[in-house]
């Protein structure tokens, strides 16, 4: 025997487990437009892609201007710049006080 | 002890010191909107755009710097000539700045959006007053506290001659300068304005316009924060702690290279004077050519 699920009582919509076949009550074949449904999913698969990149510093920022690819690296080299400039001169500090305590 | 390890050793840590303090204090004034961005915040109501900015500028940030590290400094200087250790003095006086920076924060953003509240209908945004004042006063301190450590190693180390509360107030208006020409140029021109293409300034037509949504939701100062602290803040950083570093390093330099005890005070000026051309040689090259790279690769400009 053929197991049915109720996707909705009031059309009705029936899905019939064994088959995968959606149906207007029991036997109609209802054939949906699911270009809208495609619409939506691609938008969200830009969103889930960008999300991604914006792990990837090679990728631009999602609705930049042009050119914008590498944004993210050349902003990571600054700032690695930055901590290193910064733990350089403590070392040096550091170093430099020992040695003139010292001799 | 060999003095001039010891002061290469003080100017190290001079320039770590205002590598912090110069990220810190762009940090700061980019939560407040204070520097350069501070007129299209206060622009905005009457452009249309109600945002929930801070607005903190009392003056300009070299101007207001100036007063908070000078605060620190005398304080300090006060407790110092008590006979208090150097370190708690020091403490305790950017904590008393960092009273009057909350304090002036909380009266000019007042004073500012109530101003605007009556013909724009610009509402007065009671969390964001408590919620940034934190941050505000937090990175303010970290800046003040290090500004004053500078000043009091400049005192006692490198040997300058000036009393602590006036290089405070100098060394004040040099970090507000910086951060206010550095950081606040990403902060106003590329976070304000990041509809509008790059490299076009901000026309007439523009003002007032700033982007008042977020990644998620309304932006306030947090966001720009958050922003700048991945580029304009750290490149404060670095800008001032290079300024420091490499200005005291050519006067060692030229300290050592002039041969000993046995040169004279001019040949070291000299060589000192030399070295900071050739430096300032090398940084305008790079300049012209960090220019040349960007306008060629973001701007819309043919040619």
């Amino acid at each position: 025997m053929a197991t049915y699920v109720f996707i909705d009582q009031n059309i009705p919509l029936v899905y019939t487990v064994e088959t995968g076949v959606i149906t207007k009550g029991f036997g109609d074949l209802l054939f949906v437009d699911v270009s809208p449904i495609e619409e939506q999913i691609k938008k969200l698969e830009t969103l889930v892609d960008a999300y991604e990149h914006s792990l990837d510093p090679r990728y631009p920022p999602l609705n930049s201007f042009p050119n914008r690819d590498g944004v993210y690296a050349i902003s990571g080299y600054f700032k690695s710049a930055f901590f290193g400039f910064w733990i350089g001169l403590g070392i040096m500090a550091l170093l430099a006080i020992i040695l003139g305590v010292k001799f | 002890m060999d003095a001039t390890l010891i002061a290469l050793g003080a100017l190290a840590l001079s320039g770590a010191l205002a590598t912090v303090a110069g990220c810190a204090e762009d940090l700061e004034s980019d939560v407040g909107s204070q520097s350069n961005p501070n007129s299209q915040v206060q622009l905005a109501p009457q452009m249309g755009n109600i945002h929930r900015y801070f607005n903190k500028a009392i003056s300009g940030e070299p101007v207001s710097y100036g007063l908070y590290v000078a605060v620190a400094g005398t304080v300090a200087y006060a407790i110092m000539q008590m006979g208090l250790n150097p370190i708690l003095a020091l403490i305790l006086g950017a904590g008393v700045a960092a009273f009057v920076h909350g304090a002036y924060a909380i009266s000019a953003y007042l004073g500012r959006i109530v101003g605007q509240s009556k013909n724009f209908g610009q509402p007065v945004y009671w969390d964001v007053v408590m919620s940034h004042l934190g941050p505000i006063v937090g990175h303010g301190f970290i800046a003040v506290f290090c500004m004053v450590l500078m000043a009091y190693l400049a005192n006692t180390i490198l040997g300058n001659p000036f009393p602590l509360p006036l290089i405070a107030l100098i060394f004040g208006i040099t970090v507000g300068a910086i951060g206010s020409s550095t950081g606040d140029v990403h902060y106003g021109a590329e976070r304000e304005y990041q509809k509008y293409p790059f490299g076009g300034g901000v026309p007439v037509a523009n003002h007032g316009d700033i982007d008042i949504k977020a990644e998620y939701g309304l932006r306030n100062g947090m966001d720009s924060s958050y922003f700048c602290s991945r580029l304009g803040g750290v490149l404060t950083g670095l800008c001032f702690g290079l300024i420091v570093f490499l200005d005291g390093w050519r006067g060692v330099l030229g300290d050592i290279l002039k041969g000993g005890q046995g040169g004279s005070v001019i040949t070291a000026s000299i060589i000192s004077i030399v070295i900071g051309l050739i430096i300032v040689a090398i940084l305008a090259i790079i300049n012209r050519k960090v220019e040349v790279f960007a306008r060629n690769k973001y701007g819309p400009y043919t040619k």
